[in-house]
């Protein structure tokens, strides 16, 4: 047997493994940035807490240009009757409750509230001090006091 | 010279029964201002920031950032609550010269406006004589007009504010309420960090830093305005490069030409070889020259043949015109395909556009982590941990539900690979523009051919019915339009000759800026501000070392010369630290900054204002040590204020031995007159 077919023997022989190659996820998919955007728009929310119903139209608002805009443009009274302005993202229900086992935020007892906890408020007045970083979200909320109030106005729900 | 001295503050209430209010005066140097918690002692800090209309560093709210006590009601002696009618602070400084200043403000008043500032050029006892002069403030212009407060205080300060860029994109004044959060340090939510109420809202971009470097006049100031001014010109360039090459490139696709070549942005490798102009005929392309000769060649034959010469044989012009009637018809089929053609990558330029912004944002977004890790946030520890700390179900540091957790890429790694993608996306979606642009091109010969070709058969067809002696119709007409087409095409060659004159100069100034912009990143700090960050970064180190800083070794904290501000192992310090050393690194810095004042030529007030800097409780031993390096930092001129609660007999054993000026009261500051 010549040497090459020797080296092929053995390499068939050999047992084979299999590594997953790492893949590139997207950054709003990362925790660590989800759950820093949802302290900062819980910083900007009446009394540092937000309902899901919140979180989850200020959240989806906040992801990309268009959106933001939407959410400007409703906000000012001033949105296209087709144009959507909250979606159901299961990662900011994950985020909420990654926020609460880190200890950033709480569930307030029978309201269905999340309010951030001192070490949120601390990370999120940090994050809002930063020069650098999350610019065209923290200029979209800057300025901004999100009450349950705004967000029934929005949604047209007549309470 | 610049420098702000307080020296004497008087608070007026008028209320529905009898004149209330509180004098103050400051001295030189260390001021102690004692007094019990909720005795108003905030409430003069306050009056302080409101006389000098910066209450705008606190936030965007138009409200009086004062108590209730000066706008709304106050308790008498006998515990009766008493309606405020009017009040007043009017606060009495020295300016930059050292000449006596009276400001007035109204938080409260009948008919007089609260953004309304009265100022005079005397000190309280002589009020009478002096000018009064009225300025307004927290409104649009207030530092740029003639009329605008903070445009006469700065004046007076002897400070001449820089424009700096806005996140708009364009140019701004740097608000005094920028400065101010260097040396006054609020109680309720300035001790969070160095500049922690630094206003965000004002859009200004780097603002901190920007600050900083006005505070402390460093020349980098000039660098950055510099930078900023190339940037402006780059864009300039940009934009009038675009104009010229798509001025160029719609004259040329009216005539069925493509533009090749052409570098979509300025570059500085001009003329690079290779731009030209194609000329689409349906078979193919040719470069502008020889489609003007080989148009001007058939135009000669067309001038030399006798134009009744072709009439002379029917049957040949009637072979000609199926011939003609034939090659319309695959002219129509080849612009049917071009079409589906034009269609197809229209729609790929699209999709590469819309996955270019997509890859974009996810850009952004990581470089948004990778800052969270730079800033040691709290948050950025969420990645680092495998499992959830509530189910321990696997995270990896993503919101994907875990069943469908992939083998994550890290995000450093991951925007290699973003990077990479958006290299290629750009690269497509270039590519098909160039691709459009010459379909398009194609499109309009395709057109142009077909319209020539209709007219040709038309006048043939009229030739054939004619009489025989009279000139073609056929022939006059294809003369005409060659003469026009060979019109058009030198009209677009002279046109395209300047544009690439136009180029080269815009290409020649493209590289002189990119030069100076390669030099100006990558020059050093000035001698002086080299000398002014070492003598800051000497003192910083030298006092958390005074007040028992215990986080990390005081050696190893260095002021980055990023941003100026101390850091450790490559971490912004307060960040990290327990509230009492948080508290430290704020005294040590802003004490640090005045220091600075004293030796260099900088535009630091001279003054610093710490109200409750006790605030988290830093033990006593380090506040002593406070008290005593503000008295000796402030022996050469320059003056802190202190606000504190510290009750006076400890207040007593700590200043035991230090020169201050001391203030200490019992009750209410603001008492019945």
């Amino acid at each position: 047997m010549s040497e090459v077919s020797e080296l092929m023997a053995a390499a068939l022989d050999a047992e084979t493994s299999f590594t997953e190659r790492p893949e590139v996820v997207p950054g709003d998919l990362r925790s660590s940035w989800r759950v820093a955007l949802l302290l900062m728009l819980l910083d900007h929310c009446h009394g540092k807490s937000a309902t899901m119903e919140q979180v989850h139209a200020m959240g989806w608002a906040m992801l990309d240009e268009s959106t933001r805009a939407a959410m400007r443009a409703a906000i000012a009274g001033d949105v296209e009757p087709d144009v959507v302005l909250v979606r159901y993202d299961p990662a900011w229900t994950r985020a909420m409750d990654l926020a609460v086992g880190f200890g950033f935020a709480e569930w307030v007892p029978s309201s269905g509230r999340i309010r951030l906890r001192s070490t949120g408020r601390a990370a999120a007045s940090a994050l809002g001090r930063a020069d650098r970083g999350f610019t065209a979200e923290r200029e979209f909320l800057n300025g901004l006091t999100i009450t349950q109030t705004m967000i029934d106005r929005l949604l047209g729900s007549v309470s | 010279m610049s420098g702000l001295r307080l020296r004497a503050l008087r608070l007026r209430v008028s209320t529905d029964d009898g004149e209330f209010g509180a004098d103050l005066t400051f001295e030189d140097g260390l001021n102690v201002l004692g007094a019990p918690n909720t005795s108003g002692k905030s409430t003069c800090v306050q009056a302080i920031l409101f006389a000098l209309g910066l209450e705008g560093m606190l936030g965007p709210g138009r409200d009086v950032p004062l108590p209730h006590v000066m706008t709304h009601s106050l308790d008498d002696i006998d515990g009766s609550e008493r309606a405020v009618v009017q009040s007043e602070v009017s606060l009495e400084v020295l300016d930059g010269e050292g000449a006596p200043l009276t400001i007035r403000r109204y938080p409260h008043h009948p008919s007089i406006d609260r953004n309304l500032v009265s100022v005079w050029d005397a000190g309280h006892s002589s009020l009478e004589a002096g000018d009064r002069q009225d300025f307004y403030v927290r409104r649009s212009g207030s530092a740029q007009r003639e009329a605008g407060f903070h445009h006469f205080l700065a004046q007076r300060l002897g400070w001449d504010l820089p424009e700096v860029p806005r996140f708009s994109g364009g140019m701004g004044p740097l608000y005094l309420e920028t400065l101010a959060p260097l040396w006054f340090v609020e109680q309720k939510r300035g001790w969070a960090g160095i500049q922690a109420q630094t206003p965000t809202y004002l859009q200004i971009r780097d603002v901190r830093r920007r600050a900083l470097e006005f505070t402390l006049d460093l020349d980098v100031q000039e660098r950055a305005r510099r930078i900023e001014e190339l940037l402006v010109e780059q864009r300039g360039l940009e934009a009038e490069w675009a104009s010229t090459t798509a001025s160029v490139g719609r004259s040329a696709e009216a005539l069925g030409v493509a533009v090749a070549g052409l570098p979509a942005r300025p570059t500085a490798d001009w003329p690079g070889g290779g731009a030209r102009l194609q000329v689409a005929n349906p078979e193919g392309w040719n470069s502008l020259d020889d489609e003007l000769r080989e148009a001007r060649e058939v135009l000669d034959q067309l001038r030399t043949d006798d134009v009744t010469e072709a009439l002379q044989a029917a049957p040949a012009e009637e072979r000609q015109l199926t011939e003609m009637q034939d090659y319309l018809g695959r002219l129509s089929a080849m612009a049917t395909n071009v079409a589906r053609q034009l269609e197809l990558e229209e729609g790929t330029a699209a999709d590469a556009r819309a996955r270019l912004a997509a890859v974009e944002e996810d850009i952004r977004r990581h470089q948004d982590l990778l800052i969270l890790q730079g800033m040691g946030s709290d948050v950025a520890a969420i990645a680092e941990r495998d499992d959830c700390p509530t189910c321990h179900k696997p995270l990896d540091g993503v919101l994907l539900s875990p069943d469908d957790v992939p083998a994550v890429l890290a995000a450093d790694a991951s925007l290699e690979v973003l990077g990479q993608r958006r290299t290629l996306l750009v690269a497509l979606a270039r590519d098909a523009d160039r691709v459009v642009a010459a379909q398009r091109s194609r499109m309009t010969a395709l057109r142009s051919t077909a319209s020539d070709l209709r007219s040709s058969i038309r006048a043939l067809k009229e030739s054939l019915t004619s009489p025989s002696q009279h000139p073609s119709v056929a022939v006059l007409e294809r003369r005409l339009a060659l003469g026009r087409r060979i019109e058009a095409l030198g009209a677009l060659r002279d046109e395209w000759e300047v544009a690439l004159d136009r180029l080269g100069e815009l290409a020649g100034r493209w590289s002189r800026v990119l030069a100076e912009l390669n030099d100006l990143r990558q020059s050093d700090f000035s001698p002086t501000d080299r000398a002014k960050l070492t003598a800051l970064e000497d003192s910083f180190r030298e006092q958390l070392a005074e007040y028992a800083f215990s986080s990390c070794p005081v050696e190893q904290v260095i002021l980055s010369l990023d941003d100026y501000m101390p850091t450790h192992e490559g971490f912004e310090l307060s960040l990290d630290f327990s509230a009492s050393d948080g508290i430290r690194v704020i005294w040590s810095y802003l004490l640090g900054l005045l220091g600075v004042s004293q030796s260099f030529a900088t535009n630091h007030p001279g003054i610093v204002m710490f109200d409750e800097p006790r605030q988290q409780a830093a033990a006593e031993v380090s506040f002593s040590a406070l008290l005593h390096r503000a008295s000796t930092e402030t022996a050469g001129g320059g003056q802190v204020v202190f606000a504190t609660s510290e009750a006076p007999e400890s207040l007593d054993r700590m200043l035991a031995g230090i020169d201050a000026h001391r203030v200490q009261f019992d009750g209410k500051i603001i008492r019945r007159l």
